[in-house]
C-alpha cells in the first residue's frame, strides 16, 4: 500500500457488554485497538461488510473508521474513535465490576 | 403515588419475560443485529460508544423509597455502581450487559418499574412539574393527568410506528412552568378559562434539537374530561402526516411548521370531532379514581413555617442552602428539599448506589418516603418539616448533596456527550467539570446570581442547550471537537432560545469564553437583583460579543 493511500481499521461491538472491539489479523475481535489489522479503505470496507454477515452472533454493525500510523501506533484521526477506543475521559463512580 | 394492579404487574412481567427470549435468540444467533435493534429499544436498551445503556423510565419523575432502593441494587448488580439521573425525570444505566438486561428489567418489574418506551419512535415518559402537588403557585396537582397520559400511552396499539419520538409534559402551575412544555411535542397547561373553570390548556410543536421550536397554544382551554380524545387526536394528525422519510424532518414541530399552526388545528379538531364522545371520554368517576393514588400524605398539622424558613435562610450554617435549595410548599410546616447532584467532581445527574441507598433512607426519615427526579438532574425530597432542616441539611452534607446551588451557575445541565453517547460531536462532561471548578466558590455563584448552563454534546440538545440562560452547543469542526456558546435562552414561561454570539471555540477555551461573559455581566448588570437573563434582554449581545471577540 501507499504511502499515501487511506488506511483503516475495522471495529465492531461485542454482543455481550456493547464494548469496542477490532479486528486483527488473525482475524479474530480485540478489545486492544493497538492490536487492529490496519486495511487499504477499500479492502476495509469490504471485509467490514462481510464480518457484518459471519461474525454476527459475536459482534454487532462492524464499521471501518480511519487511523494514521505514528511512532509505531495506530492513531484514531477522529475524536470520537479515540474516545472510544481508551474509555471515558471523565472520572466514574467506580472502577468496572469485571476489573475489581 | 400510583400503585401497581395485577393487570399492570402482568403485563410489566411478560414484557421482561418476552425480552429475554428475544436476547436469547440474538446471543444464539437465531436473530441478527438488524432483527433485535428495534426489540432492544422498545426496552429501553441502546448501544451507545462503550456499552450498552439502559433507561429506566421514572413517570412524571416520582420514586418511592423502595424503588430508589432497587435503583440502587441494579447499580450495585448489574452496572459499575452507579446510575444517571437523565434530563427526562429517567435514570440510565451505562454499563449493563447484554445476557444480564432480562433479569435487571425482572428486579424493576419487581417494584412496579421498567423500560418500556423509553427509546424509539413512541410516546416516551411523561414528565412534569418536580414540585407537582406540593408548589404554593400550582392550580391542580397535573400527575392524575400524567398518570392517565401515561396510561393512554403505554402500549398504545396505534402510536408504536410514530415518524419519531414523542414526548409531553404536563404542568398544574400555570404562572411558573418548571416542566418545560414549550419545549415538548405536546405540553399540557392545567389552567382555568374566563368563566373560572379548570381545565387544560393544550400546546403542540414544541422541541430543541436541529430545528428548535416553541410550542404553539392548539386548543386554548379544553374540559380536561377530553384531553384523552384531544391528544390522540393530535397524535393521529401527526402519525398519518408526519415525515418518515427524513428522521431531521420527522418530529411533530416540523409537521406544525409545514401545515402553519392553523391548518393544523383544523386537522387536529376535524380528527377529534370523530372520536370526542368516545370511549376516551375521562368520566369523573376516573379522575377521581386516579386522583385518589396521590392524595397528600398524613401531614402533621403544623403552624405555618415561612418565618421560621426564613431564619433558617440567615442562619450562619445553613442560609444559602435553605435560600438555594429549599422551596416552599403549600402544606404549612413544610418545605420542598432539592438534593443537588452537581458536584466539581462527578459528572452531572450522577448519583452512587450507596447515595441511592441513602436518600432512600432520607426519603423515609424526613419525607413520607418519597422522592422525585428532576429535568435539571437534581432531586427532590418533597415533604420535610420546616423544624427539621437544619437535621437534614448535616445529614446531605455527608453525602456531598447539600451543595447550595441550585438554579446557580454550577448546576449545569449536561448530557453525556461524547464520553459515553454514540450520537455526540463533542465531549459535555468534562466541560461541565471545568466550569463547576472555575465558579467553586460559593462567593461568587451566589453574587452571580441565578443563572442556568445547559450544554449539549450535538444538536439533538438531550442537555437542552438552545434554553440555558448560557447554552454550549458541541460541535465536529473538522474532526475535532468545538464548542459554540449561545446566550438568552429560557426554558418556563417565556420561553426562549439562546443565540449564538460568534465562532465556536476549542474545548481548552470554552470555560474562559463562559467567565468573560459573566465577568461582562457582572459589570454592567444594573443591580446585584437584575439576573443574568435580564441584563441579557436589556443590553442585547452586543457588550457580551464585544467582550468574547473585541470590538467590530
Amino acid at each position: 500500500m501507499g504511502e499515501s493511500e487511506e488506511l483503516v481499521v475495522i471495529t465492531a461491538r461485542w454482543l455481550a457488554d456493547g464494548a469496542p472491539v477490532y479486528l486483527t489479523a488473525k482475524g479474530e475481535w480485540s478489545r486492544d485497538f493497538q492490536q487492529s489489522k490496519v486495511f487499504p479503505a477499500e479492502a476495509g470496507e469490504a471485509e467490514a461488510a462481510k464480518r457484518g454477515q459471519s461474525d454476527q452472533p459475536l459482534v454487532a454493525d462492524p464499521y471501518t473508521f480511519k487511523i494514521e500510523r505514528r511512532d509505531g501506533s495506530l492513531d484514531a484521526l477522529s475524536t470520537r474513535e479515540r474516545i472510544r477506543s481508551t474509555g471515558p475521559t471523565t472520572p466514574l463512580r467506580r472502577p468496572d465490576r469485571a476489573s475489581t | 403515588m400510583y400503585q401497581y394492579d395485577e393487570y399492570d404487574r402482568k403485563i410489566v412481567f411478560e414484557r421482561a419475560e418476552q425480552f429475554a427470549k428475544q436476547v436469547e435468540r440474538r446471543i444464539s444467533g437465531d436473530i441478527s443485529e438488524l432483527q433485535f435493534k428495534p426489540l432492544r429499544l422498545q426496552n429501553g436498551l441502546y448501544m451507545q460508544l462503550h456499552a450498552y445503556m439502559l433507561r429506566v423510565a421514572i413517570p412524571y419523575g416520582l420514586l418511592s423509597s423502595k424503588q430508589m432502593r432497587m435503583l440502587a441494587h441494579i447499580a450495585r448488580k448489574y452496572d459499575r455502581g452507579y446510575g444517571h439521573f437523565s434530563t427526562r425525570q429517567n435514570i440510565q444505566y451505562n454499563w449493563p450487559k447484554l445476557e444480564e438486561v432480562p433479569a435487571l428489567l425482572r428486579d424493576l418489574a419487581s417494584v412496579d418499574m421498567h423500560a418500556i418506551q423509553t427509546s424509539g419512535n413512541c410516546i416516551r415518559n411523561i414528565t412534569s412539574d418536580h414540585l407537582a402537588g406540593i408548589a404554593r403557585d400550582e392550580l391542580l396537582d397535573p400527575r392524575a393527568i400524567c398518570e392517565i397520559l401515561r396510561q393512554w400511552s403505554t402500549f398504545h396499539p396505534e402510536f408504536a410506528f410514530l415518524p419519531r419520538k414523542f414526548k409531553i409534559a404536563v404542568t398544574g402551575a400555570p404562572d411558573h412552568d418548571r416542566a418545560a412544555v414549550r419545549i415538548h411535542d405536546i405540553g399540557v397547561r392545567i389552567v382555568k378559562n374566563d368563566a373560572g373553570e379548570v381545565g387544560v390548556q393544550v400546546l403542540a410543536g414544541g422541541g430543541l434539537g436541529r430545528t428548535p421550536v416553541i410550542a404553539r397554544v392548539i386548543r386554548e382551554w379544553l374540559p380536561t374530561e377530553d384531553l384523552l380524545s384531544y391528544c390522540e387526536a393530535i397524535l393521529r394528525v401527526y402519525n398519518q402526516y408526519g415525515d418518515r422519510k427524513d428522521k431531521y424532518k420527522a418530529r411533530i414541530k416540523i409537521l406544525v411548521n409545514t401545515l402553519g399552526v392553523d391548518e393544523f388545528r383544523r386537522q387536529v379538531d376535524e380528527e377529534w370531532a370523530h372520536i370526542k364522545d368516545g370511549v376516551m371520554k375521562l368520566t369523573p368517576d376516573e379522575l377521581e379514581r386516579v386522583s385518589k393514588f396521590f392524595v397528600p400524605p398524613a401531614y402533621k398539622k403544623l403552624a405555618d413555617s415561612d418565618k421560621l424558613l426564613a431564619s433558617h435562610r440567615l442562619d450562619k450554617t445553613i442560609g444559602r442552602w435553605a435560600q438555594h435549595n429549599v422551596a416552599l410548599h403549600k402544606v404549612p410546616g413544610y418545605n420542598a428539599v432539592y438534593l443537588s447532584l452537581k458536584t466539581k467532581d462527578i459528572p452531572p445527574g450522577d448519583v452512587s448506589d450507596t447515595q441511592m441507598e441513602q436518600i432512600a433512607d432520607l426519603a423515609d426519615e424526613f419525607s413520607f418516603g418519597e422522592i422525585v427526579a428532576t429535568h435539571s438532574q437534581n432531586l427532590v425530597l418533597p415533604h420535610v418539616e420546616t423544624s427539621r432542616l437544619p437535621e437534614l441539611y448535616a445529614k446531605l452534607v455527608e453525602l456531598d448533596l447539600a451543595r447550595p446551588n441550585v438554579d446557580l451557575i454550577s448546576d449545569i445541565i449536561c448530557c453525556p456527550g461524547l464520553d459515553f453517547c454514540d450520537l455526540a460531536n463533542a465531549r459535555s462532561i468534562p466541560q461541565a467539570l471545568e466550569l463547576s471548578q472555575r465558579f467553586e466558590d460559593l462567593d461568587y455563584q451566589h453574587d452571580i446570581g441565578e443563572l442556568n448552563i445547559k450544554m449539549s454534546g450535538c444538536i439533538n440538545a438531550c442537555g437542552h442547550h438552545h434554553v440555558g440562560h448560557i447554552g454550549i452547543l458541541g460541535i465536529n469542526k473538522r474532526g475535532e471537537e468545538a464548542y459554540q456558546l449561545a446566550l438568552g435562552g429560557a426554558p418556563g414561561n417565556d420561553a426562549a432560545f439562546g443565540k449564538i454570539v460568534g465562532p465556536a471555540f476549542p474545548p481548552e477555551k470554552i470555560a474562559d469564553a463562559v467567565e468573560t461573559v459573566v465577568k461582562r455581566y457582572l459589570e454592567i448588570r444594573s443591580s446585584a437583583d437584575e439576573r443574568f437573563l435580564d441584563t441579557y434582554r436589556r443590553v442585547g449581545m452586543a457588550p457580551f460579543k464585544e467582550a468574547l471577540y473585541g470590538a467590530a
